[in-house]
This record gives structure tokens, sequence and C-alpha cells, in this order.
């Protein structure tokens, strides 16, 4: 009897020690770059920022945009205001800024606050190049490294920023583009604010919520932290936000050390982390009544091609789906077709299928 | 080791343990079956801090009241061995809902009875305490799961000799020590997992049958 007792329990604790997720987060993964994608970082094909300009925000904020102008801009073609995904900045989407221009369509990519030029490592201290710390702290203040005052201060920026951008650019229909948690955003704000004043919405390699079914779910740490190996949420953390301290860092983001740049952000609050998370992730493509284009990678490594289909199936305004061949997540907003293809919708063109790297 | 195979082991183990109890029972010359009101003084509000920090109501207090019946029987004219069960429950008023502490316990007892009517005895058993919690955004429970150990002496006056109504008195130590986790809940940071949890004894018994010094 003793014996079959000890070969139960020996049992039960081999079984708790293999539980899969109980392992230790591994490295960060976006997904292999494609061959052309290698050869791109490899070359530093990144065009040069032309400047920076700034508007003031609610909370005194200088928030950073570029614009790409067109050589032959008469003040007739469409705008396209691009919003960059998580941990990045306007600069690495220089690629895309640039390609619009080339197209006739004025571009303006921004910095959201928290991230590049919008980011101050401390109190009044907002130099863009000096690398932050992510200390806690049970404050916050305008620009703090990933962080915002509540969940919405995005969507309040970006409105911002909609109407700096209808100011300079009167009587030009106006797009709102954005590329993974910026996509995020863009939904979110659409959520709220509709779609009447925008010519159309284009949704690149779009991740909208943590429960979305495109992207994966994973856990380690015995389920501590869940997210995928790029983005990781610290459960515990999340709690401690949720219930008194929303300005502690809950979600880190690790790049491969191929994309890695000086001036990413890369750690979250929650308020920052749900300001770019749509607010129904079941409900939210009832929003998108107006012409929207998505773009997916065809080898994104955190979001399900079969998967996004469905989903951009649920959008009423739905105007095209396309797959942007022998591409990944990041790799997809350095790709001059994809550039070509947003030029192409929103001059109303039809766009639908494959396009080239 | 997961806590849902460890209380169906210590179950197991616990009614085998009952069963040959029982079995030693029928031949005692002498059994006895009592009602206690056993209040504990413990760590129960050990995690008060933590459990306001969270939003919960706090235990408010290391007391906790709690009762049970317990039987005995003589395998000898001194030595006897006992089945005792206990249950505890205090409750701590909060701004949305109770904070309730709430104890089971089993255990089977060996003991020596004295000639002057002192006895002393060890319990040996399985304790289930569960902490129900909720705050205004959030809920759960911790739920220790555990053998417990609970020494004691006592002295007992037997009434009406030799198998009338009785009174005892005791004092003694009741350590539990839970199994694994008392929470399986990510978004709490705490673990609140303690190895032990201590807890004195005073209890007094009043029951019918063989038990005390003459009267």
């Amino acid at each position: 009897m003793r014996k079959e007792i000890l070969v139960a329990l020996a049992g039960a604790a081999l079984v708790a020690g293999c539980d899969p997720t109980c392992e230790p987060v591994p490295p960060g993964e976006l997904g292999a770059l494609t061959a052309w994608e290698q050869e791109f970082l490899a070359g530093g094909q990144l065009p040069d920022v032309p400047g920076r300009s700034f508007l003031t925000a609610e909370d005194g904020l200088r928030l950073a945009w570029t614009d790409w102008v067109p050589a032959a801009w008469d003040g007739s073609g469409p705008a396209v205001l691009l919003v960059h995904g998580s941990s990045s900045h306007g600069a690495l989407y220089a690629a895309l800024g640039q390609g619009l221009a080339d197209e006739g369509v004025w571009a303006r990519v921004i910095d959201l606050r928290g991230h590049g030029h919008s980011r101050c490592v401390a109190p009044g201290r907002c130099d863009p190049l000096e690398v932050p710390t992510y200390e806690e702290s049970d404050i916050t203040w305008p620009g703090r490294p990933g962080d915002s005052a509540d969940v919405n201060q995005l969507t309040r920026d970006l409105q911002a920023h909609l109407t700096a951008l209808a100011r300079d650019v009167p009587g030009s229909p106006i797009f709102l583009a954005g590329h993974s948690a910026g996509a995020g955003l863009v939904a979110r704000y659409v959520e709220s604010a509709g779609m009447s004043h925008l010519g159309g919405v284009a949704l690149i390699a779009p991740f909208f919520h943590a429960d979305q079914p495109q992207n994966e779910r994973l856990e380690w740490e015995c389920g501590r932290v869940v997210g995928t190996t790029y983005a990781r949420v610290d459960l515990g953390a999340l709690g401690d936000a949720q219930r008194r301290n929303p300005h502690r860092y809950v979600l880190s983001l690790d790049k491969p050390p191929a994309l890695v740049h000086p001036m990413d952000t890369l750690r979250y609050t929650m308020t920052t982390m749900q300001g770019l998370a749509v607010t129904d992730p079941q409900r939210f493509h009832a929003a998108l009544t107006g012409p929207t284009l998505w773009v997916a990678a065809e080898h994104d490594g955190l979001l399900d091609l079969a998967a996004s289909r469905r989903e951009y199936a649920r959008i009423p305004g739905g105007a095209g789906f396309v797959t942007v061949r022998e591409t990944s997540h990041v790799g997809v907003t350095w790709s001059r077709p994809v550039a070509r293809l947003l030029a192409r919708f929103v001059r109303g063109a039809e766009v639908e299928g494959e396009v080239g790297p | 080791m997961p806590i849902t195979p460890a209380a169906h082991l210590a179950t197991v183990c616990l009614v085998v343990l009952l069963l040959v109890g029982a079995a030693r029972a029928q031949a005692a010359p002498g059994m006895s079956l009592s009602f206690g009101f056993e209040p504990r003084v413990g760590t129960y509000a050990a995690d008060d801090a933590q459990l306001a920090d969270y939003g919960f109501a706090p235990v408010g207090s290391a007391l906790l009241p709690a009762w049970g019946l317990r039987g005995r029987a003589f395998v000898t004219e001194r030595l006897f061995v006992g089945l005792a069960m206990t249950y505890g429950l205090r409750v701590a008023e909060g701004p949305v809902a109770p904070t309730t502490v709430t104890l089971t316990e089993t255990a089977l007892g060996a003991g020596y009875r004295f000639p002057w009517g002192g006895f002393a005895s060890v319990d040996v058993g399985f304790a289930a305490q569960t902490t129900t919690l909720a705050s205004r955004t959030d809920g759960g429970a911790l739920v220790q799961l555990g053998p417990v150990v609970h020494p004691r002496v006592g002295w007992a006056r037997q009434f009406t000799a030799p198998f009338g109504w009785f009174l005892a008195v005791s004092a003694g130590v009741n350590l539990h020590f839970p199994l694994g986790a008392p929470h399986s809940n990510p978004l709490w940071e705490a673990s609140f997992r303690r190895a032990v949890q201590p807890a004195l004894t005073l209890g007094i018994e009043s029951g019918l049958g063989l038990m005390g010094g003459g009267a």
C-alpha cells in the first residue's frame, strides 16, 4: 500500500513538473524575416525623415509628427494619417511615408505619446535619444515611456492629430491607417468616433485585442505570464494595475535583436496597453462602416491569416483584403507595393487579392 | 503537488484509520460522545494588510470560533482513541461582501486518561480552511487544505459515574500544514501561501459516557 501511494505521489509530482505552461518565457519572436526583408535591413534602406513638427496635447505634451508631402502637391489629393505599432515610432515607417508621397498621397506619420519623439524619460525631460529605464511609479507624467493618463488618452491624441491634419490639408479626404497595435488604436478610435468624417481606414497586420481569434495566446511561468513571445503580460502586475495602480508597467515587448531600435519603447502600462486595443473585441467590427482595407502579411509570425480573413468578413465596410506575399509582420511596413496599395485604396480603386513584397 | 490529489489521498487515509478505530472501539470497555466549544486564537488575520490592499475586507481578528463533536473509545482502562469533527466560522463585514473564514477539520486521536481526571491526547487529521473574498472589482477564495496535528491536555469531571454526563476543559496547539497554493488567480501577485498555520485552542466539552475522574 505504501509503495502504491509513493508511486502515485511521484506521478503527480512528475505531471506537475512537466506542465508546459510553467516554462519560462522564451526570447522574443516576431516571425522570421523573409529574404527581401533581410536584404532591406542589411542595406539600411529606411529613408531619412524630412523633419518633425509638434502639436500640443491636452496635458501640454508635444506630440511629434512627420509629413511626407508629394512633390507636386496641389492640395486636392487624399491624405493618410499613419499610426505606428507597439514598441515602435514614426521614423520606422519612413518607407511607407516616402512611398505614399511618391504616389501623390500626403502622409502624416505620428509618434504616439510615450513613444519616439513624443516620449519623456522624466517629468519635463523629453530627450528622445535618452534610453528610458521604465522605473515603476505611482504617478504618471506627460510623455512617460509607454504610459498614458487613462485608457482613452491615446484616442484623444489621435483626434487632435486628425483635427490638425484636416486644418493643414483642407478639402482633402483623410484616411486613417495603422499597423499592428496602431491599427488597434485606429479601430478603437472608430468605435467611439465613427467613420463619417473619414475617407476610410487601412488596417495593416492589425492587432486589435488579446482576445481576438487571429492572434495566438500562450502561457508561461504557470499562467502568470500570457501573450506572445513578443508581447507578454504579467498578470500579477495587471491585477495590481486594475485594483489600484493603473500606471504600473504590465506589458513587456521583446524584439529579436535585428529589429531593436534605440528609440523603442519596450514596456507599457495598463492604460497604454488597453488604449491601443479595441474596447469590445467581439463587436468592434460593426463600427467599421466606411471603406476599410485589411492588409495581411503572408508570413506574419503573430497573426493567423485564415482567422484574419474571417475577422475581415465581419466588417460591414470591408473594401478589400489584400495579402502581401513573402512578407512578415514588421516587413509589411517596408514594402513599396503596400504603399502603392494604400495609394490605390485612398483613391477609391478596387483592392483585393495579393501584392508582391 | 496539486491540492486535489493530496486531499483525496488524505481522505482515503483518514477513512481507513477511522474504520480501524471503530473496529477497536467495538471491543472497548467504555466510550463517550461529546459536544465541544473550542475557540482558537491563531494567525487567521496574518494576511489582513494584504487583503485590505487588494480591496477585500480584512479578517479582523485572530479569534476563530469553532465547535464540534468528539467520540472516544477506551481500548484499555487508561488509553483511548477518538474521532473528532470540528467546524469554525468567522464573518467580517466588508463594503461589498463579508470576508468569511470557514474551517472544517476531521481528525483521529489517541490519548491517555489519568486517575485524577486529567488527560493528554494528540489528534491527527485533515483540515480545510476557506476564506472567501470580494471587492468591488474582484473576488475569489483562499483554500488551505492539509494535514493537521493537535496535541492537547485537559481535565474532565464525571458527574454521574461511571458512564453518565461529564464536563471537560482542554487547551492545546493546533498546527495546520496547508498543501499547495491557496489560490491560482494569476491576477493576485500575493501567494498567501504559508507553511503552517498555528492556533492555540481552548475547549469546553460536555458529553455522555466514560471520560473523566469519578464523581
